[in-house]
């Protein structure tokens, strides 16, 4: 089950190859003048923790709806566990023993 | 070019050469500023806020706050306001008619002429500055920081700032600027406020400001310039860093897409009060100063938060318009739209349904992620410029951080009270 709080990460043309080679390239979404994002998404309490142990980031219910300001190689490990796992539902994998 | 500044007063910079600033201060009480004093005595003595001579006096205080005007009848909308505890007071002897040093960092800055010693109400200061008395609105907040009391009174430059580099190029002072625009031929230029690095949609804010403010010119030879001026001031966590802000402005034009022929990047020093409609007012009037012909406002400018109407400065500027030495080029927003294929303005295209806006914060999250976006919505030198700004300059965030707020050399210094060799500024 999909939690309601998404991670927009975005795609470029290599990250948009990986993707296509997992199978996952149909769940891109289009935002602006061709630049692709994958949401992952968190639930409540994933949602929690992410902000706990991040605490730079925040959920910006006002204009985006998502949570940003995840560090950058944060955002590169959830794309990397996504392409692995052939899977956008890993932030369980990903918050375990954190 | 006519160097006649706000309110029909010449511009007139009050700076003492080291020959006359070292007796001047001889002995006189020295009295340490934050950055925001320091900011707008450089605004002061350049003549950036003409026709002020120095901090404003209650007469001018309590006449800004009620009727958006200087004592004298002259349209003012922020009070330039000294604020002093009555410690402070004490502690250094002041009195109306003394005279202080005023100090930036251990340095002697600026001669303090003190003429008035006065309190205000700061509620309703910002009622009347901010249209709202909210503690959350950082108008007001800056407002209730201040002091029990305020000083009015001259103020002269008794040490020219060095400004740090990157920033050099950019601080072009009131005089300067005009000989700026006479070196181009420059018949109109229009300003560009802005605290962002620029995605394309800012870009064509200022392509079509450019034409509009063209108007009925010849076309034989480049008469209009854009003038960015990147307001330089108190950073929030969050901010793009001020760095990546200026030079990123400029590389609009290196990578062509505009160029010398009408295109300048210049800073103030001003730490913004988000005062809305009174800001505009207080924009129009410091871009006056730089000898600008028009100003583009787009919406809600200089505003947050819900505080203000869409047009609520627009229409606080025509009250005003017949005594204010600038013509208003209003802006509408630029977006990107997929049937069209590019980015165009809400006031053209009807592919409505379609549309895709520019979102800062959307934005925000792309540079984030260090993933380059289409150059249809982010200029790739603009983007590569950013990434490097974050590593020279950000601590390896392009926006601000604790780590920067800590360790950042400051955008400008005030050098020990000395004959500067440096060419005078």
């Amino acid at each position: 089950m999909f939690g309601k709080y998404p991670i927009n990460v975005w795609v470029n043309e290599e990250r948009f190859a990986k993707l296509n080679e997992a199978g996952l390239a149909h769940l891109t979404k289009e935002v602006m003048a061709g630049l692709k994002v994958i949401h992952v998404y968190a639930d409540d309490a994933q949602k929690d923790k992410l902000l706990e142990n991040y605490p730079g980031a925040k959920y910006d219910s006002a204009t985006t709806g998502s949570i940003e300001l995840l560090p950058r190689k944060v955002k590169d490990q959830i794309f990397d566990l996504v392409v692995r796992n052939k899977n956008t539902d890993v932030l369980g994998e990903f918050l375990k023993g954190r | 070019m006519s160097t006649t500044g706000h309110g029909g007063k010449p511009i007139v910079e009050r700076i003492l050469d080291f020959a006359e600033a070292a007796p001047a201060v001889q002995g006189l009480p020295q009295v340490p500023v934050r950055s925001q004093i320091a900011n707008e005595i450089i605004g002061i003595c350049y003549g950036f806020f003409c026709p002020l001579e120095g901090f404003m006096n209650r007469a001018d205080v309590d006449s800004v706050v009620k009727e958006m005007r200087l004592a004298n009848g002259t349209v003012w909308s922020i009070p330039i306001v000294f604020d002093i505890s009555d410690a402070d007071i004490a502690r250094y002897g002041i009195k109306a008619g003394s005279s202080v040093v005023l100090t930036y960092e251990g340095n002697p800055m600026a001669l303090f002429e003190i003429e008035d010693i006065f309190s205000s109400d700061k509620k309703e200061m910002a009622q009347s500055i901010y249209g709202t008395t909210d503690e959350k609105h950082p108008g007001c907040a800056r407002t209730y920081r201040y002091a029990e009391k305020f000083m009015g009174g001259k103020i002269t430059l008794v040490s020219r700032p060095v400004i740090n580099e990157p920033f050099g190029p950019y601080f072009i002072t009131p005089l300067e600027m005009r000989e700026k625009f006479e070196e181009r031929g420059w018949k109109r230029i229009v300003a560009h406020q802005t605290r962002n690095v620029p995605h394309t949609g800012h870009e064509w804010l200022m392509k079509g400001a450019w034409s509009q403010t063209y108007g009925e010119l010849p076309i034989d030879r480049p008469l209009v310039g854009v003038l960015v001026n990147a307001i330089i001031g108190e950073k929030r966590k969050g901010d793009y860093i001020d760095e990546a802000i200026i030079l990123t402005q400029d590389e609009l034009r290196k990578a062509g897409y505009f160029g010398d022929h009408n295109h300048l990047t210049s800073l103030t020093f001003w730490d913004m009060r988000y005062a809305g409609p009174r800001e505009a007012v207080f924009h129009a009037i410091l871009r006056t100063n730089l000898g600008l012909t028009h100003h583009m406002f787009g919406r809600d400018h200089a505003g947050v938060g819900t505080y203000y109407g869409p047009y609520d400065a627009h229409n606080l500027l025509a009250t005003v318009q017949d005594e204010i030495d600038i013509t208003p080029v209003y802006s509408m927003n630029w977006l990107y739209c997929p049937h069209c294929g590019e980015v165009t303005s809400e006031g053209l295209c009807n592919h409505r349904d379609e549309w895709q806006k520019f979102s800062g914060s959307l934005i925000r999250s792309i540079v984030d992620d260090g993933v380059k976006p289409p150059r249809l919505i982010f200029r790739p030198e603009v983007f590569d410029l950013v990434m490097e700004c974050a590593e020279k300059y950000g601590f390896g965030s392009p926006f601000v951080t604790d780590e920067y707020l800590e360790k950042r050399t400051p955008v400008f210094s005030i050098p020990p009270l000395r004959q500067q060799s440096a060419a005078k500024r």
